[in-house]
């Protein structure tokens, strides 16, 4: 596994961890509150159906049973079941069922799936009464909360998770194409190296192998450079100033002689360095598609730049790789970052970067400046 | 001698692979995308394929899946496991990560190659015939006497033609993984093959690298 994807498990489990510890610590006093006035709503209740059994039951003449049956018959219409009696007789017994019980005890019992609360106590006369009343209401609000809790929290916890995910997957993208964009010629490098080293060679396989060492530590040094340019621009160093087009196209025709070029003249508002460097890295991508001799066309009008080649074109796939400013996926290990690093570019000239291709006929890549401001013609 | 196929995108390094293997004495094909190679290796019969993994049209796996039945090695910048096993399963006899070291690739090539048994049998050169299979040695017709380990040596020097093996190589290659020889033990074998056989100019020392058979 990965490094990255290591971290990011991590942090989400973590984070499940702190977060359902957190949710815990809410809602667990909540539901014991709520219990707890459960119990001692049931305990005054209680309370008084015994000081008035006590007071009956005490007086001259009253008959215990009906008077008990009257309470009984009083509870059990709101819910409350009542049991009054002892081993000798039964005064009232209007109990759903008959529960364990052992007189001065409170607790919590279950039967058919309800709830109830069961409060066992000895009367002055002698006999016992139990209460027996349902909580099963209380009950269902503590499960609402835990549950609405777990959902909240599992809800908050798939977008951190997804959040992250993109946040690590971005950040580490750019970081593993760069690894394999240095592999490649240190792998060319270091294989003729070796072969110079190791083989039977003619004059002539030294040349190319010496040659190939140097063609691909140029690469090297030009990868080096796009990276330098990445770091300015993160740092946001941008000096815009107003350059003549043909200016750049020039500079671009001494490094890459097959080039020709149209200015008309035009001027536009930017960045020296970085504008460069965003006409050299299309020209370099626009050559490679081409065969060789082949030239590649710049030109310049108002709010347009154009790179236009003849080449072999780019497929589908590729060109909607080429087109998306935010796409970090690469089809072809070719490409590099060149690609991104001219789309910061244009973003930061409040320009747009665009690319039309047909298979065999070449490619335009137009940038193409939105800020009126930023494109002045001179005529 | 083998036909080798090599499919890798990179000029350079498919260049690279190709020069040394031809120089070994195998004839190499390059392809420097994954299609032009599984039109290639459908055409002809290839004995081994070396495949770059990350290919511009169809990667290394797609390849071997549509071509099968040829050994196969897999050259890529990816070391993850999960790429390893992918490979591996596919049939890949070998998996080397890049940036690799010349001579590891030419040594496990050869190792495939002895397994799939497309070497030569013989090999001649000036007055000199070898035969590997009956492990004799004739020097302008006359057999000429070889203990195990010189003719172990030889064959991996002529295996090796061209490219320069060091000592530590050459003791495990020629006397296995287990010998626990010294380096010296390989100079006074190739002193003894260069008399017996008469290779002064053949077999020679590369400076501070070791020993190669020349034989162009």
């Amino acid at each position: 596994m990965k490094l990255w994807s290591k971290t990011y498990l991590c942090t989400v489990a973590l984070f499940m961890l702190v977060f359902y510890t957190a949710l815990f610590l809410l809602t667990a006093p909540a539901v014991k509150l709520r219990l707890k006035a459960a119990k001692e709503a049931a305990l005054s209740e209680e309370y008084a159906i015994s000081r008035s059994l006590d007071s009956a039951f005490s007086t001259e003449g009253m008959n215990r049973k009906q008077s008990s049956q009257t309470f009984g018959e009083y509870y059990s219409g709101r819910g409350v079941g009542l049991y009054v009696g002892n081993e000798e007789e039964t005064l009232n017994d209007s109990l759903s069922f008959r529960p364990e019980y052992e007189s001065g005890t409170v607790k919590f019992t279950r039967h058919d799936g309800v709830y109830y609360i069961c409060i066992a106590d000895r009367l002055a006369s002698g006999c016992d009464l139990v209460y027996l009343g349902s909580v099963q209401e209380q009950v269902n609000a503590c499960i609402r909360t835990v549950i609405s809790s777990v959902m909240a929290g599992a809800a908050a916890l798939i977008a951190v998770s997804v959040l992250l995910y993109f946040l690590l997957k971005r950040i580490n993208r750019p970081m593993e194409r760069l690894a394999h964009e240095l592999k490649t010629p240190l792998t060319a490098i270091s294989g003729y190296a070796q072969m110079i080293q190791i083989s039977t060679m003619s004059d002539e396989q030294r040349y190319e192998a010496t040659q190939y060492i140097i063609d691909e530590s140029r690469r090297l040094g030009e990868i080096a450079s796009k990276l330098l340019t990445l770091s300015n621009l993160k740092d946001g160093d941008v000096n815009r100033e107003s350059i003549e087009v043909e200016e750049l196209f020039i500079s671009a025709q001494s490094t890459y002689p097959n080039v020709i070029y149209e200015a008309n003249g035009q001027r536009v508002y930017a960045d020296r360095a970085l504008m460069q460097s965003l006409i050299n890295n299309l020209v370099s991508n626009a050559l490679k598609a081409s065969s060789e001799g082949e030239t590649v066309e710049l030109t310049a009008e108002k709010g347009f730049i154009r790179v236009t080649d003849h080449g072999s074109g780019m497929d589908e796939k590729q060109l909607a790789y080429v087109n998306n400013p935010n796409r970090t996926e690469n089809p072809n290990s070719r490409n590099g970052f060149g690609i991104p690093l001219c789309h910061e570019i244009a973003r930061l000239h409040g320009a747009s970067l665009s690319f039309k291709s047909e298979a065999g006929r070449g490619t335009v890549a137009t940038l193409s400046f939105h800020d009126g401001n930023s494109f002045m013609s001179t005529r | 001698m083998a036909s080798i196929l090599v499919v890798e995108d990179e000029k350079a390094i498919n260049d690279l692979v190709c020069s040394n293997l031809t120089m070994m004495g195998h004839s190499c094909f390059s392809a420097l995308c994954g299609r032009e190679g599984v039109a290639m290796a459908r055409e002809h019969s290839f004995d081994l394929l070396i495949l770059d993994v990350m290919l511009p049209d169809i990667d290394g796996f797609a390849v071997l899946e549509n071509v099968r039945n040829v050994p196969a090695i897999f050259l890529t910048t990816r070391s993850g496991a999960s790429d390893k096993v992918r490979g591996f399963s596919l049939g890949a006899d070998d998996y080397i990560t890049k940036p690799f070291l010349l001579t590891e690739l030419l040594l496990r090539v050869t190792a495939v190659l002895r397994r799939t048994q497309k070497q030569d049998t013989v090999y001649r050169i000036d007055g000199l015939e070898v035969q590997f299979d009956a492990k004799q040695v004739y020097l302008r017709g006359e057999a000429v006497e070889l203990t195990l380990q010189e003719f172990n040596l030889l064959q991996v020097l002529i295996e090796h033609r061209n490219i320069a093996l060091s000592r530590q190589k050459l003791l495990t290659e020629a006397w296995g993984v287990n010998f626990m020889g010294e380096s010296r033990t390989v100079a006074v074998h190739i002193q003894k093959l260069r008399k017996k056989l008469e290779l002064e100019d053949r077999i020679k020392t590369v400076y501070k690298v070791g020993y190669r058979f020349e034989d162009k």
